[in-house]
């Protein structure tokens, strides 16, 4: 039962990760990249090609070796230039013809199912590992970790570290904040458009593929993981605030611990009572309900404010 | 040869009128609505319910005629899509996106977890096929025709109706929504009945597509099949023109079919060419929007030509 807290947070770090690729095209172009899960997923699945050609050595206590890390950058790395690209090819003229919102959106649902269908085509349908060790696991309290999954949550807190130093407290962030809150603005005071989108989108590309290697790392890799994370990545999103990175952090947990704990108790309940209702169809939904609770009581989000604000 | 004619109408008179619903909502309303696969399967799941005939494990045997099944289809995909205007239809554009994309989900959730009610994974068989008894072998050609005799149906219905003041309003509404409201009209409103309307037609379409099938599972009505496919068709056809939906199905349900046929003979592994299909659908829509984003036969701004490109 208390386990299930710590998958949940395990989970919402990965959320949190994602996510924040989703917050900042969100923040800087104001579409939500339906491609985002989709792009998770390819991180993951560029990494694992990576691997192929990288002798993953070892550490201690985990299973991966320094292999994996090399692999992460690289995916992070192929990641920034894929995403970089779609951008520049496809939603920087729908931007600079001033389309409408249809547009993005309708561009973003329509790579979403090129890239699925790219991932199923390289990599085909079945489960993947990186590794194939048996974890170490560490116990304490009744509830057992594995190394892997401490790994994945430090480098998370890490990550969400360094970003934040990087926004608030560089030249460059609180450029980037600045267009965002009125790119005109911006743009007289010498901040050029846009490199601060190609920067941004490439911040999104190094976060998404993190959080698809973490994934696969503590999970499993299979094609769709990205988009059944899409709605707790978009809850992650709409309930922290754009661009807020800690409102982001603190949504992700929450959903992440929602989606295993919360689960698990609704099903006990359940069972106590009577209804015959099985959880385990339902746990992806259930971000997407707590999404829609929120969103018809709380439309801005829960953790308010414009980013420069803080 | 035949038989593919009497398929492609049957398909296609089943997309063309999904599609039709489809495009009041995105193309004359500018609605965003992402929950349209699990629209269909409602109207699929309702009709299949109420016409087959008794089966163990899930609630049905009602054997209805097919009329009455699919006209309930329709209602139900209506009640289930007021349903969802009245949670989302106050939030804004991006978000009403991510909250219909999420109830899509759901609804198909439902229909694959809850057993007593569709069966599950499983899937129902057997629904009845209207005058198969009759026609004997050319089963398909009668479906083909009551298919099409329902398309052209819906099909002046909605040329009626998006040529009314209401049409008009729909496409002020996309057009400029403040101006709209500027001039005293309740936008949600109007929006309600455009997405009650168009979910209706979804609902329709689903379940004529159900009978055409003879069985269901909620695979069936996947987010590729039902909701990815007809943005082609809407796309292709050009956003906001009913002849061009109608077109846009039977031409992308043609070549959609054709490739399978051909498929067989290309030298690749029978696994990968739904997503080669895919794949190819995706590009098209992409490289419609970039370079000729009013589609086949577009349709010139009709309210305010002087805003927005």
């Amino acid at each position: 039962m208390l386990g299930s807290i710590l998958d949940g947070i395990i989970l919402g770090c990965m959320i949190t990760l994602g996510g924040l690729g989703i917050s900042y095209v969100l923040l800087l172009q104001n579409y939500f990249n339906f491609t985002g899960g989709t792009f998770f997923t390819l991180g993951a699945y560029m990494a694992l090609a990576f691997l192929g050609f990288i002798p993953m050595g070892s550490f201690p206590l985990v299973t991966f070796g320094p292999g994996l890390i090399l692999a992460l950058l690289l995916s992070m790395v192929s990641m920034a230039l894929i995403m970089t690209a779609v951008d520049k090819l496809l939603y920087r003229p729908l931007r600079e013809r001033g389309s409408p919102f249809m547009f993005f959106y309708l561009t973003a649902f329509g790579m979403l199912f090129v890239f699925r269908s790219i991932i199923y085509l390289t990599w085909g349908a079945q489960l993947k590992n990186y590794v194939s060790g048996i974890p170490t696991y560490m116990r304490f309290a009744g509830m057992s970790i594995t190394w892997d999954e401490i790994f994945v949550v430090i480098a998370t807190i890490v990550i969400v570290a360094i970003l934040y130093y990087f926004q608030y407290h560089t030249k460059l962030g609180k450029g980037m904040l600045a267009t965002a809150n009125n790119s005109e603005l911006a743009e007289m005071s010498g901040i050029k458009n846009r490199d601060i989108n190609t920067l941004t989108t490439i911040i999104a590309g190094i976060l998404t593929a993190t959080g698809g290697v973490f994934y696969g790392l503590t999970i499993q890799l299979r094609p769709m993981m990205g988009f059944t994370l899409l709605m707790a990545m978009f809850f992650a999103v709409v309930t922290g605030g754009e661009g807020a990175i800690l409102g982001t952090f603190g949504a992700g947990l929450i959903i992440g611990i929602t989606q295993e704990f919360g689960s698990s108790l609704l099903q006990m309940l359940w069972d106590a009572t009577g209804v015959p209702i099985q959880m385990g169809g339902y746990k992806a939904t259930l971000s997407f309900l707590l999404l829609v609770v929120i969103l018809i009581f709380q439309p801005e989000g829960i953790f308010q404010g414009t980013p420069l604000e803080k | 040869m035949d038989a593919y004619i009497a398929a492609l109408l049957c398909m296609g008179a089943a997309y063309s009128v999904f599609t039709i619903g489809y495009n009041l909502q995105w193309g004359y309303t500018g609605l965003f609505n992402l929950s349209v696969f699990g629209l269909a399967a409602a109207g699929g799941y309702t009709s299949v319910i109420l016409t087959t005939s008794a089966a163990g494990g899930h609630i049905g045997g009602f054997g209805l005629p097919y009329i009455v099944g699919i006209l309930a289809g329709a209602v139900m995909a209506g009640i289930i899509g007021a349903a969802i205007g009245t949670i989302t239809l106050r939030l804004e554009f991006g978000f009403f996106a991510i909250a219909t994309l999420g109830l899509g989900k759901f609804l198909i959730a439902i229909f694959k977890n809850e057993k007593g009610l569709t069966n599950g994974v499983w899937g129902i068989g057997g629904i009845p096929k209207p005058l198969s008894d009759v026609a004997g072998g050319y089963a398909n050609w009668a479906y083909g025709g009551i298919s099409v005799a329902i398309l052209i149906v819906v099909f002046l219905l909605a040329q009626k109706l998006v040529n009314s003041p209401w049409g008009r309003l729909q496409l002020a509404i996309k057009d400029d929504e403040h101006l709209t409201q500027m001039l005293g009209k309740n936008v949600w409103r109007y929006r309600m009945e455009s997405l009650v309307l168009g979910s209706m037609l979804m609902g329709l379409g689903g379940a004529m597509y159900a009978h055409y099938q003879g069985y269901i599972n909620p695979k069936s009505y996947t987010d590729i099949m039902w909701a990815f496919l007809p943005l082609l068709m809407v796309v292709a056809g050009g956003s906001g023109n009913n002849k061009g939906s109608i077109l846009g199905a039977f031409v992308v349900w043609g070549a959609w079919s054709v490739s399978e046929i051909f498929a067989g003979y290309l030298p690749i592994a029978s696994m990968k060419i739904p997503h080669i299909r895919t794949l190819v659908v995706g590009l098209l829509i992409i490289s419609i929007l970039r370079w000729r984003p009013q589609g086949l036969i577009g349709r010139k701004r009709a309210v305010s030509s002087s805003t927005g490109e």
